[in-house]
């Protein structure tokens, strides 16, 4: 288990390495710099601040500059703003975690107990109804759905504001807009998973010993059934990401997804970076936990590695 | 079976009733799959909704008598109104050819990113799993690799750091979707593989070409056609994303994406440049995904249950 | 008194294609601490009809149409309702299957499995049910059961999960086991080990055993009495001797024509032609006449056989199916 676990890890790391290396080399021969995007400055300025931040280095004494750097925990100053990367981060980042955390909260909350009784009650209305649901939510795009709920909860109900992240209220809607999509996902893949399971033999063997249909679901389907939902949660995580670039542009939240995105306009170049090792560290860490449950979860995996 | 006892005789072979033809070229697979099809009403209705799509966006712009890119800052933001049965936008552009246009490029990126992630997912899995062995376990481990590495963010760094073309899109969006087609094609080819009747085939001392050509691609063909189809949505998705973000195609040129980005900036007083383009994009996805499940329901009676 | 006495069982499924037959009007009573056998080829309704008692038809598409199931005299299983079954199913009544490699739950530890099996139907602690488990696995001869009992599975080879299965079936002294197909998934060294325990354990806790098997010579030295089934309905049904010395349906003629012996090596094995029939389309006569490439009178083809009374323990269904005679039909191989 500590042998896998240790596998695994050093993979992770391998791999933010290698994200790590890509970006920074793709920013660095995209065209234009940190200074030609949008302010005209003259050129003696801009050779001074090249100067200063080191790009006229050769890009391999740069990227060497950069690794020992990032080796200390700095990510570097940025480029359009006068907070460092790190500070930016450290106000950024807490935004988004909670929106993501959120988001992941209702996905499960509502997709897991639809899922299951939707394969409990297979073929009837508590089955059908909720999985067509389910399937005009997984049709609902982010930037479909987030505007159409501030438009009927914000502007004509008046519930909620329509942009912002300064009350609790306003956590509502952009979690809602992304976690309800994963819902619907996960609903689905639940009913999967717990149907698998429940045309298993064993089930029968289960309902032979006399054991009620309700201990059936919870102690012999739930641990199998729901293996593929946490095989899902690397992948949600992933798209979660995505979905705050797009929520947090919409109700203009302060977080990390929209500095990527005009970081990344801007070329901030030590912007981009941070955000993305951050981006890459949180996916992989991730990844790493779902293979940790799913060995955990199905015994067969942890025979199979010992 | 043997052989030697069926082939002198098979000339003899009394009527049975069937078209023997049909059976030997394949074509009872797709005749019996259509058949499924038709009964399934949603997956038919689907496809009814996407032929009217393509029609509405291809030949529409043709009979608006309106041009996307012509501006008139006399008529910008109208309501819906004669002349102009979706309204206009901010620019005064006519917003029904607009969606029309829009449509093209949602369906067309969609379409050719499909094909591009298409070719290169086929040729890749089907590659690995005949050749096999060690060439096999490098390539899949290559895949492996890829998908571990968090693509959106990847694309949206493309999109931003280099010049923004349509190019640019298609092979972006190819290069991130052919990974799970190569997966499925492998797998696919590998069970066939094993199966009976191949090794029947190669027992029979057919050539490997006749192998693939006969009982391989044929066999495969489903699989692809299925998954092609639940493509296209999802590359639509990422393109509308990008669009929404920005990042996608380029005004004045529109497309589903950026349309409805116009409309959640103004849903305070515009709502309807938001729901028409929504209404259009969700349903084509709808469609797109009922279609692709109906289809393989209909290619694979086993899967169909549940 | 019988323990079970099941008569004029009906059992159908309601499908796409149609109402399948399965279980059609079969009967038969077993007493205590006896053994019988119900035989048939795959789709003979001999597993169906077993699980129609146990209320293990998934409903729908399944559903009971008839007859009763009174067992110890008192409770009719078929109409009882799923509580009063419950306490029954895995107490009183347990039942082995024919794949242990499916029939363990691959995900929880087999003392969970085991001790689940006690824990349903008594108030018992986790400590003395976990002892009664351990015992269990030792008494079907499972070496160091103490430290395998908390293993999963798949940790054990088929065999030893068949063991396992039976451990788990008889840990509540049932009245009734009813072992489906119990040895069809083993390796043939194994399969005479497993009978062998089934009928150690039956002796030990003084149960009745129903035994379902397409394999003739399976129930050959087991039964007490034999139930041949073909299409949903009982063709013959007598004590072992009636069945193997003087058999008279010619379903169970042809079914011990193919069962392979060791003196005919170097002999080409009789097989039944044709197919079990199509249960979705109602037969009205008798099925077996009507399977391709068997010959018959033709006098019951339309009017369904009765069964006639042979002896004291012996009935058999009419039939004027004739088969050919046993030389001509392997010189035709």
């Amino acid at each position: 288990m500590f042998k896998f676990i240790g596998k695994r890890l050093i993979q992770s790391v391998l791999v933010i390495f290698v994200i790590i290396t890509v970006t920074f080399f793709m920013v660095r021969f995209a065209p234009g710099d940190p200074f030609s995007a949008e302010r005209k400055m003259p050129e003696f300025i801009k050779q001074r601040l090249m100067e200063h931040y080191g790009l006229n280095d050769p890009v391999m004494v740069q990227y060497a500059n950069y690794l020992k750097q990032l080796v200390r925990g700095d990510l570097g100053p940025s480029f359009t703003e006068t907070r460092s990367v790190n500070q930016i981060l450290a106000n950024s980042f807490p935004v988004s975690l909670e929106l993501g955390g959120w988001a992941l909260l209702i996905a499960l909350g509502i997709g897991l107990p639809v899922g299951v009784v939707a394969a409990v009650f297979r073929n009837t209305m508590a089955d059908y109804v909720p999985m067509s649901v389910a399937m005009i939510g997984i049709c609902l795009p982010t930037f479909v759905l987030g505007p159409i709920l501030a438009m009927v909860f914000g502007v004509w109900l008046g519930w909620f504001n329509v942009s912002g992240w300064f009350v609790t209220a306003d956590r509502v809607l952009p979690a809602f807009t992304i976690g309800l999509v994963y819902a619907a996902l996960i609903a689905r893949i639940t009913r999967g998973g717990m149907l698998e399971v429940l045309n298993q033999d064993f089930i029968r063997t289960a309902l032979a010993k006399g054991v009620p249909f309700g201990r059936i679901v919870m102690v012999h389907t739930l641990k199998g059934g729901l293996l593929p939902v946490v095989s899902f949660l690397g992948p949600a995580l992933a798209g979660i990401i995505s979905g705050s670039f797009v929520v947090e542009t919409i109700f203009q939240i302060p977080g990390m997804g929209r500095e990527f995105v005009s970081s990344a306009f801007d070329r901030d170049y030590t912007l981009v970076l941070g955000t993305v090792i951050l981006y890459a560290a949180l996916i992989t860490t991730a990844n790493l936990l779902v293979d940790v449950v799913q060995v955990i979860l199905n015994p067969r995996l942890r025979f199979e590695d010992s | 079976m043997l052989p030697s006892r069926v082939s002198p005789s098979s000339e003899k072979l009394p009527d049975l009733g069937v078209d023997l033809d049909a059976i030997e070229s394949g074509t009872s697979l797709w005749k019996d799959a259509w058949l499924r099809l038709r009964k399934n009403r949603l997956a038919l209705m689907s496809f009814w909704v996407l032929v009217f799509m393509v029609l509405f966006c291809f030949l529409g712009p043709f009979f608006t008598g309106q041009d996307y890119r012509t501006n008139n800052l006399e008529k910008t933001l109208l309501s819906p109104q004669a002349g102009h049965l979706f309204g206009t936008d901010d620019l005064g552009r006519d917003q029904l050819t607009r969606v029309m246009v829009g449509g093209r490029v949602s369906l067309g990126v969609g379409i050719i990113a499909t094909t591009v992630s298409l070719l290169i997912g086929v040729a890749y899995g089907a590659t690995a799993a005949y050749v096999g062995g060690k060439a096999d376990a490098v390539m899949m481990r290559f895949v492996d690799v890829l998908y571990a590495l968090p693509f959106t963010i990847f694309v949206i760094l493309l999109m931003t750091l280099f010049e923004r073309s349509i190019v640019l899109l298609f092979v972006v969006i190819g290069a991130v979707e052919w990974l799970t087609m190569a997966r499925i094609v492998r797998g696919q080819v590998l069970s066939i593989k094993q199966q009976e009747f191949v090794e029947a085939a190669v027992s029979l001392g057919y050539s490997s070409g006749r192998i693939i050509l006969r009982h391989i691609i044929p066999n495969v063909l489903g699989v692809v056609v299925v998954y092609a189809t639940l493509t296209v949505p999802a590359v639509m998705l990422l393109e509308s994303f990008l669009s929404f973000l920005g990042l996608g195609v380029q005004p004045p040129m529109p497309s589903w994406g950026s349309l409805i980005k116009l409309g959640a900036d103004n849903i305070q007083l515009y709502p309807h440049l938001l729901v028409i383009p929504a209404v259009f994009f969700s349903l084509t996805l709808f469609s797109l995904n009922f279609l692709g499940d109906g289809l393989r329901d209909a290619l694979d009676p086993r899967s169909s249950k549940d | 008194m019988a323990i079970l006495e099941v008569s004029d069982l009906k059992t159908s499924f309601h499908t796409r294609n149609g109402i399948v037959r399965a279980v059609d009007g079969v009967s038969f009573a077993v007493e205590r601490g006896e053994t019988i056998g119900i035989v048939g080829e795959s789709g003979s309704g001999k597993s169906v009809s077993c699980y129609s008692l146990m209320g293990l038809i998934p409903q729908p598409p399944g559903r009971i149409e008839g007859g009763t199931a009174l067992f110890d005299g008192e409770t009719d299983l078929l109409r009882c309702g799923e509580a009063a079954l419950r306490t029954i199913r895995g107490r009183r009544i347990s039942m082995i299957f024919q794949d242990p490699m499916t029939s363990l739950n691959p995900y929880l530890r087999v003392s969970t499995q085991i001790m689940e099996a006690l824990q349903m139907h008594s108030t018992i602690t986790r400590r003395e049910a976990l002892k009664r488990a351990i015992t269990a696995l030792e008494e079907v001869g499972i070496a160091e059961a103490a430290s395998r009992v908390q293993s999963y599975p798949h940790e054990f080879s088929g065999g030893m999960r068949q063991r396992v299965m039976i451990a788990m079936a008889m840990i509540t002294h049932p009245d009734i086991l009813i072992a489906d197909e119990p040895t069809t998934a083993l390796d043939v060294t194994v399969q005479a080990q497993i009978l062998e325990l089934i009928r150690e354990r039956q002796r030990a806790n003084n149960s009745a055993v129903i035994l379902i098997t397409h394999d003739l010579g399976v129930v050959a030295g087991m039964c007490d009495r034999i139930t041949v089934m073909y299409a949903g309905k009982v063709v013959e049904c007598g004590t072992a001797d009636d069945i193997f010395k003087r058999a008279a349906h010619p379903y169970t003629i042809a079914l011990q024509r193919s069962i392979p012996s060791l003196g005919s090596k170097g002999k080409p094995l009789y097989t039944i032609p044709g197919l079990p029939p199509d249960l979705s389309r109602p037969i009205p006569g008798d099925a077996f006449a009507l399977r391709e490439g068997i010959r018959s009178g033709g006098k019951w083809l339309t009017t369904p056989p009765p069964l006639r009374q042979l002896s004291d323990t012996h009935w058999v269904r009419e039939s004027d199916v004739i088969l050919p005679p046993l030389e001509e039909v392997l010189h035709d191989c």
